[in-house]
């Protein structure tokens, strides 16, 4: 017989040597093996197997083993007493965790607050803000915004908005200079004085409007490429502090001067000195393509060439007239 | 339950550090002695006994008395021990001991002898026979997990049906199907040895 193909009766077996059979199947495994001695002869194989098994001694734990399971439980013992006192401590203590830790927390988070509003906050000019995304290939070292303290004079802190100062370095003073002359005599829409304290610095104070100055920008565009330096700094919420716009263009003095609050003004002045600073370091086709995928709105205009010393424009632009919103003061130096 | 086990479980969650004791003291040479037929090395048996005393310990708020601490204390043995088993056996590790075992002629003769004598053999003859007991160790150690884990829990440990299906948290009829298989391969593991 193959027990192999007979589980049941190997199972019935197995059960039978283990007593763990009924006495009605311990009835019928013995009438099995009386009269099948191939399941007696198997029975007998089944029996020895598990005697030899369970012959084995019994193997007893090194006494080391023993001796480390006894220190174990009195470590535990000890542990747990240590245990119940710690709980009645740190019960003890626990609301005095609880404070400091809220303490912490609403500390974190007022100066997370205050990071965040320097950050994002209308006034905020010393973050750079990057306004253009330079081509994927490539990647400038963008000059931080240039945005310092500088000495506040009589004529910038006099009238209520819009003040800026301007300065103009050119190696060509007398000409630009005598340029710059004529246009504000043939302006009557603007007001200005002029003071030249010194050779080779002129010193304008002018108060217009909005359309004045832009007209005033459009008609100092043809010379624009004769100043070596132009500094536009527009002064802040902040009583001291000013965002100073490089290589301003006279087309970004106009658009910032167009802004009707301080805020865009400021924004945009800072987003002006982020371009140009990037342009300082960027071929020009470069700089229009990325200054025209990210912000389509701002234009660079182009530099026309001074052609003339004269100026024969009389007609006021439009909104030249208008209310004197303007408080710009433009200093024209020539190289020492 | 064992009712005298009963009573030291509960001092035990009183926080009678005797109770412990006595409890660890009644159950660890057999827990060892299980631990090591089923593992096959002293080095690792005595690791795993430090490991279920410390289990027993930490889990004995979790103990529910429907089942006995008997069969609760070895389920956790024979779970680590298997559990040790598998990783062992997944980093490429095998027991050295089971492989080592002796390899002496007369026993592997007196062995052939047993096997087909009519006679079941003398427990107190085979028992002093240390190598034949190392070579019935190592027809265990041939078994598989599984096998040699039912095979340790009735024929060495002595346990009724019932308590192994409770320890290895199994049915009676696997118990009884899985120990049949378990006993027939045993056998012939040591027929051919």
């Amino acid at each position: 017989m193959n027990f192999e193909q007979n589980p049941k009766i190997e199972e019935l077996l197995n059960s039978y040597i283990d007593d763990e059979l009924s006495s009605d199947e311990r009835s019928q495994v013995q009438r099995l093996i009386h009269e099948n001695p191939t399941i007696a002869q198997r029975l007998k194989q089944l029996e020895r197997c598990k005697a030899l098994v369970s012959s084995l001694p019994p193997a007893e734990p090194p006494a080391e083993v023993v001796a480390g399971i006894k220190q174990l439980l009195r470590n535990r013992s000890t542990g747990a007493i240590a245990s119940e006192n710690a709980k009645q401590q740190g019960a003890r203590h626990l609301f005095i965790r609880q404070v400091m830790a809220a303490s912490i927390i609403i500390g974190l988070v007022g100066i997370f607050a205050a990071v965040v509003y320097k950050i994002v906050g209308p006034a905020e000019t010393a973050s750079p803000i990057v306004a253009v995304q330079p081509a994927p290939a490539f990647k400038p070292e963008v000059t931080p915004v240039e945005t310092k303290t500088v000495a506040v004079t009589a004529a910038e802190n006099s009238t209520g908005i819009g003040i800026y100062s301007l300065q103009l370095q050119t190696a060509e003073f007398a000409a630009v200079d005598a340029y710059v002359n004529k246009l504000l005599e043939e302006s009557p829409w603007l007001r200005y004085e002029a003071t030249k304290n010194e050779p080779g610095k002129s010193d304008y104070r002018i108060l217009c409007s909005v359309g004045g100055l832009e007209a005033m920008m459009s008609d100092l565009a043809p010379v624009w490429s004769k100043f070596d330096s132009t500094k536009l700094i527009v002064r802040t919420d902040n009583v001291g502090e000013y965002v100073t716009v490089m290589s301003v263009r006279p087309q970004q003095i106009a658009d910032i001067a167009r802004q009707d609050t301080i805020d865009k003004r400021i924004k945009l002045a800072n987003n002006f000195a982020t371009i140009n600073s990037v342009e300082r370091i960027m071929p020009d086709e470069k700089m229009l393509a990325a200054t025209e995928r990210s912000m389509p709105e701002l234009t660079t205009i182009p530099k026309p060439v001074l052609t003339s010393g004269s100026k024969n424009t009389v007609t006021a632009p439009k909104g030249a007239w208008d209310q004197v919103q303007v408080d710009l003061n433009i200093v024209v130096t020539g190289h020492k | 339950m064992n009712v005298e086990d009963a009573v030291l479980v509960q001092k035990w969650r009183k926080g009678d550090t005797n109770a412990i004791e006595k409890l660890v003291c009644k159950y660890q040479g057999r827990i060892y002695n299980l631990i090591l037929r089923i593992c096959s090395n002293p080095d690792d048996a005595a690791e795993l006994l430090q490991d279920t005393i410390v289990k027993l310990i930490e889990n004995i708020d979790k103990f529910q008395s429907r089942s006995s601490f008997y069969t609760w204390a070895f389920r956790i043995a024979v779970n680590l021990t298997l559990n040790y088993r598998k990783r062992k056996a997944t980093v490429g590790f095998t027991s050295l001991d089971a492989e080592s075992a002796a390899d002496d002629k007369q026993a592997r003769q007196g062995l052939a002898a047993i096997l087909s004598d009519d006679k079941s053999p003398d427990p107190a003859q085979v028992a002093e026979n240390k190598e034949l007991c190392e070579l019935i160790q190592k027809g265990i150690g041939k078994l598989d997990d599984e096998h040699r884990a039912i095979i340790v829990l009735r024929d060495i440990e002595g346990m009724d049906y019932e308590q192994i299906a409770e320890v290895l948290g199994t049915e009676l009829g696997t118990v009884k199907s899985r120990l049949s298989r378990a006993r027939a391969a045993l056998r012939q593991i040591l027929e051919a040895l």
